[in-house]
């Protein structure tokens, strides 16, 4: 009964009562595509991160992590390939071998196929630290998007057994292009320096930092030959198809390995700052919905009040007569309410229409894509549409709403009738 | 106006609340960035630094130290330090000379960039002295004195005492080592500081490398560098030689530049939400407050007040109530800004991560004034805009409709 | 009078005598060690280098030859290495003049420069590292020396020695012990210390013999503190003292011929 009236009630006044829900819809849109943005683009960030290179989770031997040095290896990734066997979260596993080294240019000059005679006694000039990794290409350009990047050149394949690729940056110190011969120096398994050389096949650009400017990537096999690996790796990268699997497949993994042999780490462990990044960023974001909320809350409390002002003289009648305040609180309040579950609904829509248009059409801020490409963050942010922003907004935005609808429903109880009728 | 103080209220309020909320959300986000800068500034950059002309200075990406060599150090420096000790606006500065080497105990050895500096003048200018956590900071007449960053500490396995060998390549490419003893511990916000940067005496440094007198690079601190950093390296640049370089610290390192940008970019992107919300608000509260005078407008009407004088009526009531709103708005944000710009926000208790960061985990906020003219602007256009429908309305009435309007 | 105070000065020196005496007799023994690890104007050598560690399968080792000249006044130190076994490894050559290093690898087929930061690295893998073959420090001038106490070992009078480096000398460790022979200084075993007193390894001499004209100890051992397992041994196989060497042993030209 008291429902049909509050229904009724509200929209006797229709424009005041749009006017209340267009605020609570807004505000709560608002703050929902707030949050599908900023997840949307941490998403981003940790996606870029994952799956140019770094990969979900990563297996080595105990200590390895860390410490990068020969004492730790892996026999073989068998038994790893074997603990993840057929398990269909997974898109697939690459065997890695990374070692600590240097590199340096080493030019032909290829005219008359002499060295350039100041390579003799080459100083620091052209060397630079790298790290070098031995990866198997094939696996590697089905779980990871590197090969994909190449600005000149080609990625590395197994039948070139003597080519690199290296990222833009380095090539750039080195001053070395396409078909330059390059020294790489490592230590090999016993540890005793060894040195060859190597022609750059590729160049690439992923936009992190690391990548570009350290890793030197050879074909696995050359790596474990030349540094008498046999069958050792350093690690194996996994890639899942979906992030959500993280945990469960960790712990999966964990099960089926020794622990005392090996190390089962994810990515937050592996490359915690852009987990720390996330978290920071998020720390931020929730500041900020919170700096929203209170203004929007304030918004709709605003116009519950009003709204009550406004018809203190109908208030006033039905106290004269004989409504129990506590009826007429109960009636203001459903009132409310009702006119919030409205606008949270059309919140909710808005919200969806604006983090779904921005999930398809990104914000391109590539007027300062240099600034970008430093970071490797790419310039167009998408926002996320998933669940969570929704429903923690509307949670919260709802709860307040109606708590903040106690104050004008009192009010309206406490009037007196008399004077209430009085009022203009 | 002020005869119906509730009313009038409802609008100052959602116009403040407003302002607040946008205020501080900017101020919050650039306060993050500036924090970001300033540790690097006050960390090694400075606000501008003087080298040798050839010396590679600028950094690569975020490269810290792309090119340390003991070439091209700086010509003449006495003359340099005295143009730079006269003029008023360098606040402070410091002299230096890095060189890469290598950082040996019994146990392990670490490659790192050792600087050499002038304790005293190098307080003034960079952090590193009040980021001491363990032992003290160098003092001037103790030539072994060493200090170095808690993360290579803690690799080495050295405590304040230990003793250190320190090896490099002296400028005719010949070996010079050196054994110096850990004074003190450092720790910043950084990591990878930490663990590449060991400072020592000038003179020992110089002593070390047979250089002594030279130095690679000043880095100044400059009076209100925000405006006049331009003009300033101008000036310095016109009154040294041409194989001296003044430059500023965008120019060492511009990626952190370029970063600001980004930010100033997502700042924007902050206002337009926080403008919605806003909005929203000022027009409601607005609009509900013109509707509700409809009889009194009328009445006004059928007494004989023209159309337009009633709408002109209305807009500048709403126009005067939104000043007052501004005023409390900007009052109210920049209160709580300048509050919390002092003591910061702590963050401490939700991540320790941000300590690694290179901000630290309490923010400090930090507004730019135009910041205000924004907002100001905003939420008056809003009123405005909220209040010529309802005026428009308020002028076409019939009276007798507002009359009787409930 | 004059007699009471010749007699009390002769008393304190003779009472300052021991002492110093001590001291003079630690770093007696000390330039006699040092004089039969380094004392020579140049040498020639082969040498067996035998690595065990404990992940390895097998100990490997590692036979090279190696041509030394000392640092004179006019000339830095010289020392040119050739690796002849294993396999892997033949045809390694290291070419060191004063603090640079060169290097020459069968595959590279060309020379080149050891850049600093490599050559702190363990020397071949081994326990050794490159401060060991070079000697940067000097064992009489960098150290105090204090005899601390004397053992018998195989019938014969062992002094311990205990050596702690000067504030200012270039040297890591906290403290090394050095055991030598009274007889002859000849070193038995030396201790090395980090500067918190741990020690971190020991390296013991054994196979005292004569060769190339002089009474050294052929045979080293390294052993790492803390890990079980692990240890180098270098066997001076043959060795000729004070001999002439071409100086052109020493050059790029023989670098780059692969020492041959």
């Amino acid at each position: 009964m008291l429902l049909k009236l509050a229904w009724r009630n509200i929209w006797r006044n229709t424009r005041r009562t749009i006017l209340t829900i267009a605020g609570v819809a807004f505000g709560l849109g608002i703050c929902i595509y707030s949050r599908a943005l900023g997840v949307g683009f941490h998403n981003q960030m940790i996606r870029d991160a994952i799956h140019v290179f770094a990969g979900h989770i990563q297996v080595n031997a105990l200590h390895w992590h860390g410490n990068w040095t020969m004492e730790y290896l892996m026999d073989n990734p068998d038994a790893v390939f074997n603990a993840i066997k057929d398990d269909p979260r997974i898109i697939g596993a690459a065997p890695r071998a990374t070692v600590p080294g240097l590199i340096s240019r080493k030019l032909i000059k290829a005219a008359t196929g002499q060295e350039s005679m100041n390579d003799d006694e080459s100083g620091e000039e052209n060397t630079s630290t790298a790290l070098i990794t031995g990866v198997d290409p094939e696996a590697e350009k089905k779980i990871t998007s590197l090969p994909t990047k190449m600005r000149k050149g080609r990625y590395i394949s197994a039948d070139d057994p003597m080519g690199v690729a290296i990222g833009a940056d380095l090539a750039k110190t080195l001053g070395v292009d396409i078909g330059d011969r390059v020294l790489l120096w490592t230590q090999n398994y016993y540890e005793s320096l060894e040195a060859k050389y190597f022609f750059v096949r590729g160049i690439y650009k992923s936009g992190s930092f690391d990548l570009d400017t350290f890793y030197v990537f050879v074909p696995l096999q050359t790596v474990q030959q030349f540094l008498q690996l046999d069958r050792m790796v350093t690690t194996v990268t996994i890639v899942l198809k979906d992030s959500e699997y993280l945990d469960p497949v960790t712990n999966s993994i964990k099960g089926n390995l020794d622990p005392k042999v090996y190390e089962v780490l994810k990515w937050t462990d592996f490359k915690p700052e852009i987990w720390q990044y996330v978290v920071f960023d998020d720390i931020g974001g929730y500041m900020f919905l919170g700096i929203l909320m209170i203004v929007v809350v304030f918004g709709i409390l605003n116009t519950q009040l009003m709204a009550v002002f406004e018809r203190t003289r109908e208030f006033g009648a039905m106290l004269a007569l004989g409504t129990r305040p506590s009826r007429v609180a109960l009636l203001v309040f459903i009132e409310c309410a009702m006119m919030t579950a409205v606008g949270v609904v059309f919140g909710n829509l808005l919200g969806l229409l604006a983090a779904y248009i921005n999930s398809r059409a990104p914000i391109d801020l590539s007027r300062d894509a240099a600034a970008y490409e430093v970071f490797g963050i790419d310039p167009r942010l998408y926002a996320a549409v998933l669940p969570f922003p929704f429903v923690i907004c509307t949670c919260l935005i709802f709860s307040i709403a109606l708590v903040m609808s106690l104050w004008p429903a009192f009010r309206a109880a406490r009037y007196k009738p008399v004077d209430a009728l009085r009022h203009v | 106006m002020w005869r119906n103080p509730r009313r009038s209220g409802v609008v100052i309020g959602a116009m403040a609340v407003g302002l607040w909320g946008m205020l501080f959300s900017m101020s919050f986000g650039n306060g993050m960035m500036n924090q970001l800068l300033d540790n690097m500034i006050k960390g090694f950059l400075g606000h501008m630094q003087i080298h040798n002309r050839k010396f590679p200075a600028r950094a690569e990406g975020m490269n810290l130290g792309a090119r340390i060599t003991l070439e091209y150090t700086i010509p003449d420096p006495e003359r340099v330090q005295k143009i730079i000790s006269s003029d008023p606006s360098v606040k402070a500065w410091a002299p230096r000379l890095k060189v890469m080497g290598l950082i040996t105990n019994a146990e392990k050895a670490r490659g790192v960039i050792l600087t050499g500096v002038n304790p005293a003048q190098e307080a003034k200018v960079t952090y590193i002295s009040k980021s001491i956590v363990a032992g003290q900071y160098l003092r001037p007449d103790h030539p072994r004195d060493i200090l170095i960053g808690k993360w290579l500490a803690d690799k080495l396995r050295v405590d304040v005492g230990s003793k250190v060998v320190f090896m490099t390549q002296n400028i005719n490419k010949q070996k010079a080592v050196n054994a110096f003893n850990v004074v003190g511990v450092y720790k910043t916000s950084s990591n990878d500081f930490d663990s590449g940067l060991v400072y020592t005496n000038l003179g020992a440094l110089q002593d070390m490398v047979g250089m002594n007198g030279e130095i690679t690079e000043i880095v100044m601190l400059i009076t209100n560098y925000e405006e006049r950093l331009d003009a300033v390296q101008r000036n310095l640049q016109s009154k040294m030689s041409p194989d001296v370089e003044v430059i500023r610290w965008m120019e060492v390192i511009p990626a952190i530049y370029r970063m600001l940008g980004l930010v100033d970019v997502f700042t924007f992107i902050t206002f337009v939400m926080v403008f919605i919300a806003m909005a929203f608000g000022i027009a409601n509260a607005v609009l509900m407050a013109v509707f509700e005078r409809i009889r009194e407008l009328g009445i006004m009407k059928a007494l004989g007040t023209k159309p337009s004088e009633v709408f002109i009526t209305v807009v500048i009531e709403s126009l005067s109530l939104s000043m007052v709103g501004i005023l409390v708005g900007t009052a109210l944000g920049c209160g709580t800004v300048l509050y919390f710009s002092r003591y910061g926000i702590n963050f401490a208790k939700f991540s320790t991560l941000l300590d690694v960061m290179a901000v630290g985990s309490v923010v400090y906020l930090k507004m730019k004034p135009i910041y205000i003219l924004w907002g100001a602007l905003t939420a008056l256009l809003t009123a405005l805009f909220s209040s010529l429908w309802p005026a428009m309305r308020a002028a076409r009435l019939l009276p007798v409709d507002a009359i009787r309007h409930v | 009078m004059r007699r009471y105070l010749i007699a009390a000065l002769t008393l304190m020196l003779l009472m300052l005598i021991p002492s110093v005496a001590a001291e003079d007799r630690a770093l007696e023994l000390i330039r006699k060690m040092d004089y039969i690890m380094r004392g020579v104007e140049s040498s020639f050598g082969t040498f067996t280098m035998t690595i065990e560690k404990q992940r390895w399968k097998k100990p490997r080792l590692i036979k090279m030859k190696s041509w030394d000249k000392r640092e004179t006044e006019k000339e830095p130190a010289k020392s040119f290495i050739l690796i002849a076994e294993p396999v892997s490894e033949a045809g390694k050559a290291f070419l060191k003049i004063g603090n640079e290093m060169w290097s020459y690898f069968p595959d590279v087929n060309a020379i080149t420069k050891i850049p600093p930061s490599m050559m702190f690295q363990d020397w071949m893998g081994s326990d050794f590292t490159n401060d060991d073959l070079v000697r940067e420090s000097s064992v009489i001038n960098d150290y105090t020396h204090r005899i601390t106490g004397t053992h018998k070992e195989a019938g014969q009078l062992i002094d311990v020695i205990e050596l702690i480096p000067k504030p200012e000398a270039p040297v890591t460790w906290g403290k090394v012990i050095a055991e030598v022979r009274d007889s002859d200084g000849m070193p038995v075993r030396q201790e090395y210390f980090n500067d918190k007193g741990e020690k971190v390894r020991t390296m013991s001499f054994l196979d005292i013999r004569q060769m190339g004209g002089k009474i050294i100890p052929t045979k080293w051992i390294m052993k790492p503190e803390g890990k079980p397992g692990d240890q180098t041994m270098f066997v001076i196989d043959s060795i000729e003292f004070n001999v002439k060497i071409n100086p052109k042993i020493f050059s790029m030209a023989h670098l780059r011929q692969g020492g041959m």
